[in-house]
């Protein structure tokens, strides 16, 4: 089955579960949270904040959706839904965090500590130090949280740009611009760090 | 990238410019028509840079999808069964039943409260009469008050709790629903302390009593019936009349009642700042732990 056929049959048994929990089968939630747990907790990884804060944002994701789920009138759109409940819960805890910390949002603190300090470090030291997904996950890091968001939810959520721009209630246009900008910066960085090329093939 | 010359629609389709970022993504992303495609693969052609850019943008892509996620097992959440407030159940229309189930018991002790504080206005008119007896029959109809305001405290902690625990707004609700009454029990409140300054065996201050009395029973008798009719109907508008026999409450009653409320709350507030400095702490060294680790 290919991704696409995964992601619109996913959709169609979240739409089904949505409904059946309006309905009153509150044990169709563990259903709905089984299906969507690992891509929040990753969407949350990926955000930054560890694996603790990624487990955190998750389930306070599932609690919200949980609290609300009345309130969905189209089922079918509940992806998007989850992914704006979650990244408001990414911000209010990074919010809260950078409260914590006195430093602004850009510089992205948190995967600053969750993955050493790294800066000083030079770059072939930081990809032999680091998996790969844990460079990609420092690159993310440096990214302005606004395009690292439309990042997460098209290359790794797969929605589509109107879903995006749904999600974070901004217009399409900008969602793509800001993924534009966002994949240079990241293709610098990258750059910065001279990749091995076996990575960069597609 | 826009010359003004060329609506924004028309401006990609031209293969002879550089197609705007959100055009490029939408291409990247296979969200572009066949047509508008075309035209984005004919520009990749006719401008070397846009392509090495184009290529760049790919390779980062690629590199991203890369990544492989170590999937995380989901947890189970312990939800209430079928019969307990789901989702669904929590939403205003269904949750106002209980509101005014809570605010018809909140009533039934204010008036068992009041009824107490009545007698002690009476019993102060037997006082002036006669001139003794009244520091013992304060002190003991204090306590009472005290027994009884208790009572209503302890409900509205409860009732307090139960809100916060399903929905913020409900308590808003709850709040402004109060400040209704109380607003318009200061009238109420006003009357009867012109009655109490006039002397009681004037025609008009009996007759005032007796009505207020009359009236007494006639709202004690109407809220049963109105709270048997709410539980056998559930019907929301029950709740603004309850409300409206709410508003003949003592405006000091419900002061209290304020005050408690705001009390509560701030307590609450209190608490869950505790609560997230405790966790900050704990965060926070879980962090450094982390960080001696590794």
């Amino acid at each position: 089955m290919t991704s696409k056929k995964r992601m619109v049959n996913k959709r169609e048994i979240s739409s089904q579960l949505v409904q059946k929990i309006q309905a009153g089968d509150a044990q169709a939630f563990n259903k709905l949270v089984e299906l969507w747990y690992n891509r929040i907790y990753q969407f949350a990884l990926k955000m930054g904040g560890g694996h603790d804060g990624a487990s955190e944002i998750a389930q306070k994701t599932f609690i919200q959706t949980y609290k609300h789920l009345g309130r969905l009138q189209d089922p079918e759109r509940f992806a998007s839904w989850l992914y704006r409940i979650a990244g408001n819960c990414w911000m209010e805890e990074h919010r809260k965090e950078s409260r914590r910390r006195s430093e602004s949002l850009d510089e992205a603190s948190l995967n600053t500590d969750t993955l050493g300090a790294r800066k000083e470090d030079s770059p072939e030291e930081v990809y032999h130090q680091e998996e790969l997904s844990q460079l990609i996950r420092q690159a993310l890091s440096r990214i302005p949280a606004e395009q690292r968001l439309v990042i997460l939810l098209k290359t790794y959520e797969g929605l589509k740009f109107s879903e995006i721009a749904e999600t974070l209630t901004i217009p399409e246009n900008t969602a793509k611009s800001r993924l534009y900008y966002g994949l240079k910066a990241l293709a610098k960085i990258f750059d910065q760090w001279q990749i091995p090329r076996q990575h960069l093939l597609y | 990238m826009t010359n003004g010359k060329y609506p924004d629609n028309i401006y990609c389709i031209n293969a002879m410019k550089k197609p705007e970022p959100h055009r490029l993504m939408a291409y990247l992303y296979g969200e572009l028509k066949p047509e508008e495609a075309k035209k984005i693969r004919q520009a990749l052609e006719n401008f070397p840079e846009l392509k090495q850019e184009f290529v760049e943008l790919k390779r980062t892509r690629s590199l991203l999808e890369q990544d492989e996620e170590e999937a995380v097992p989901a947890p189970q959440f312990i939800l209430p069964s079928p019969q307990a407030p789901t989702a669904k159940n929590l939403r205003l229309t269904r949750i106002k039943p209980r509101l005014a189930w809570a605010a018809a018991f909140l009533l039934l002790l204010a008036m068992g409260y009041w009824m107490n504080l009545r007698a002690s206005w009476q019993d102060q008119q037997l006082v002036l009469r006669f001139g003794k007896g009244a520091g013992q029959e304060e002190q003991k109809r204090w306590e009472a008050a005290q027994n009884q305001f208790q009572l209503v405290k302890n409900e509205l902690d409860s009732l307090k709790h139960w809100m916060l625990l399903r929905e913020t707004n409900q308590t808003e609700l709850l709040d402004s629903t109060l400040h209704t009454i109380a607003a318009r029990l200061r009238n109420q409140g006003k009357q009867l302390q012109n009655l109490s300054k006039q002397p009681s065996d004037t025609p008009d201050s009996q007759t005032l009593l007796s009505i207020l009395e009359s009236q007494q029973n006639q709202w004690i008798t109407e809220i049963v019936r109105q709270v048997s009719q709410q539980y056998q109907e559930f019907n929301e508008d029950n709740l603004s009349n309850l409300v409206l026999y709410l508003e003949n409450q003592r405006e000091e009653d419900l002061q209290n009642i304020f005050a408690t409320l705001q009390i509560l709350q701030l307590n609450q507030e209190n608490q869950d700042l505790e609560q997230n400095e405790i966790l900050d702490e704990i965060l926070i060294s879980l962090y450094k732990k982390q960080k001696n680790h590794e």
